[in-house]
């Protein structure tokens, strides 16, 4: 039967023009012509992708061509419309008095400043109440040179300044793109960051692995083929997957065996315990292995030999063939 | 086809068993997708829904197989079956593959010895043989195409190609059997017991060489399809009409070239 097998594949071989696997170059060049046609840009993803990073990046990368101004703010479950449009507060007299929010007030500089790229950006942005939060910047996003907005509380009028852009980031393992109303949706371009294992090769080449008994090329095919299992699992998708982020140590000097264990022990494990719910080790199962599963049901200490037995099968996966 | 690719797609993994919830819904999306029943709607009797025909596969299997759509379900070396779609089945259900590329890789891939059947695939085998059957018939027109008195030759009808061609399946007689179906033109000689299943084998592939453009139907005669203005324009027209206009526009160099890419040479 081999033989047939080997025959068929052979006779229905029909290699596509595969794309490479994703980039984070690309994200950034898909920004960067977002921005230069105006749009307002959220880029989203799964955590440790680095999508902060990368809106600085693109904040660096647009100063090499023009003056840009930028703000960063960060959104979480009490920022809202007063702090971000305009809102009373406590004037220390017993009074109230009306004070610009954080945007009103970028927005006033972007106006007497038509030289320079203002560019408000807004980490975690899923994390505010969106609609409430943002106000009237929906409407006025579109048609930004024509329409002009009342606010709620002062009723002074305000509009986007067209050298102004909004840019975002968001991380959607916890909450997705969905929680957001589609009138918002449809009024920013949104720009997935996914791992990218060429980043994480030359980060690790950077900072040096040492007696770890694998190549950097296989710690990265072995993050590869967990994301990949984490992909498709039933219960989880690609907005689960780890950043590449979260595979490298945060210490200064070379990266050791017992990094590499911690990072698996304290960040990577967890989350996915997380993820799969608790208790639900046949689940976790499929994306780890049965040494570890039992170990984390048992409350048992997972050791570095553990983790590398895990590695050592996952960098071993098919799967990930061909991803450099 | 394209189409039942994209579903089929949707569904890899899968085991073709009939309990399997999800081969109701593969059914309905490829019914739904292609506009075809893809399983008679025959029941056991009028009070049990029971569908006799099994899963989609027992219908349309060998269709899908013989295309190099999927695997057949007895490459599985353990456990249950599962859709597997081949390489060129995922190329054509992610969009990659044309019509045009669709028909010419079919006749330029289908071989015998075909692996996707056990009983081809053994006889095949142990006569040491192989064959293009679709390039095979496209050579024997072409060579009716080529030979005295010309185009006018250039057809053969399904009780031609099973009397002459069937018997001497070699891409080295080609020759000998476009000669022997001229001379049987013109002084009807040989006969043949009639085979129900050769017949329509080979009137399957005529009718795809049909469906791909590369031949037409005239009455009961399949034509060599010499114009890309197909059907109204028979090779006999063509030759007539023969200009340099007419010549860019022919198929004709579109069915060398495919016989020389099969590698069986023209």
């Amino acid at each position: 039967m081999g033989q047939r097998v080997d025959a068929l594949r052979e006779l229905s071989s029909y290699p596509v023009p595969s794309s490479k696997y994703w980039s984070i170059k690309s994200a950034q060049e898909a920004a960067l012509r977002c921005i230069a046609e105006g749009d307002c840009v959220v880029l989203y993803g799964p955590p440790g992708t680095g999508k902060t990073k990368l809106a600085l990046d693109l904040i660096h990368e647009l100063e090499t061509r023009m003056k840009v101004v930028h703000e960063l703010v960060q959104f979480h479950p009490k920022f809202g419309y007063e702090d971000f449009m305009e809102g009373y507060r406590p004037d220390g007299k017993g009074g109230f008095t009306l004070v610009d929010g954080v945007f009103k007030t970028f927005c006033s500089k972007a106006s007497a400043d038509k030289d320079a790229l203002y560019v408000f950006l807004i980490d975690e942005f899923n994390r505010a109440e969106l609609s409430t939060t943002l106000g009237e910047v929906l409407l006025l996003i579109e048609d930004r040179n024509q329409r002009m907005a009342k606010t709620a509380h002062s009723g002074s009028s305000i509009q986007l300044p067209p050298n102004l852009i909004i840019l975002g980031t968001m991380n959607t393992a916890d909450k997705t793109i969905a929680i957001m109303d589609y009138a918002l949706r449809r009024r920013f371009k949104f720009i997935p960051v996914w791992p990218d294992y060429e980043v994480m090769k030359n980060w690790l080449t950077r900072v040096g692995f040492v007696d770890l008994g694998i190549s950097i090329e296989e710690y990265c095919r072995a993050a590869f083929a967990l994301n990949k299992r984490i992909t498709s699992n039933p219960l989880m998708n690609k907005h689960m997957q780890i950043g590449h982020a979260m595979f490298v140590p945060k210490k200064r000097g070379t990266i050791t065996r017992s990094d590499v264990g911690d990072v698996f022990r304290y960040t990577i494990l967890p989350q996915l315990e997380t993820y799969c719910g608790f208790g639900r080790e046949d689940e976790l199962k499929k994306i780890l292995n049965a040494n570890i599963c039992e170990k984390m049901k048992n409350g048992q200490e997972i050791l570095d030999d553990d983790i590398f037995g895990l590695i050592k099968t996952l960098s071993s996966d098919q799967a990930s063939d061909g991803i450099f | 086809m394209q189409q039942a690719a994209s579903v089929l797609t949707l569904y890899e993994g899968e085991t073709f068993d009939s309990s399997n919830p999800a081969m109701d819904e593969l059914l309905g999306d490829l019914q739904l997708r292609t506009g075809e029943d893809w399983l008679p709607k025959r029941k056991v009797s009028d009070s049990v829904e029971f569908n006799v025909e099994g899963d989609f596969y027992r219908n349309k299997g060998r269709l899908l197989t013989s295309f190099f759509i999927i695997e057949p379900k007895d490459f599985v070396e353990s456990g249950l079956p599962l859709i597997r779609l081949t390489q060129f089945g995922q190329a054509l259900g992610n969009g990659f593959v044309s019509e045009r590329q669709y028909y010419e890789f079919i006749v330029k891939r289908i071989k015998y010895p075909h692996p996707a059947y056990e009983d081809n695939w053994q006889a095949w085998t142990q006569a040491g043989r192989t064959l293009r059957p679709l390039i095979f018939i496209l050579q024997i027109l072409l060579e009716l195409y080529e030979s005295k008195p010309g185009c006018a030759n250039s057809y053969a009808t399904s009780e031609e190609l099973a009397t002459f061609a069937y018997p001497q399946s070699s891409h080295e007689k080609i020759g000998v059997i476009a000669d022997s179906i001229i001379q049987h033109r013109i002084k009807p000689s040989e006969t043949r017991e009639y085979s129900d299943e050769v017949n329509r084998k080979i009137n399957d592939m005529l009718g795809f060489l049909c469906i791909a453009g590369f031949t037409f139907y005239d009455g009961k005669l399949v034509r060599l399809n010499l114009l890309g203005v197909h059907p109204q324009e028979s090779a006999y027209y063509w030759e007539k009409r023969k200009t340099g206009e007419y010549e860019e526009a022919s198929t004709l160099r579109d069915i060398c070239n495919l016989i020389r890419d099969s590698g069986v040479g023209a």
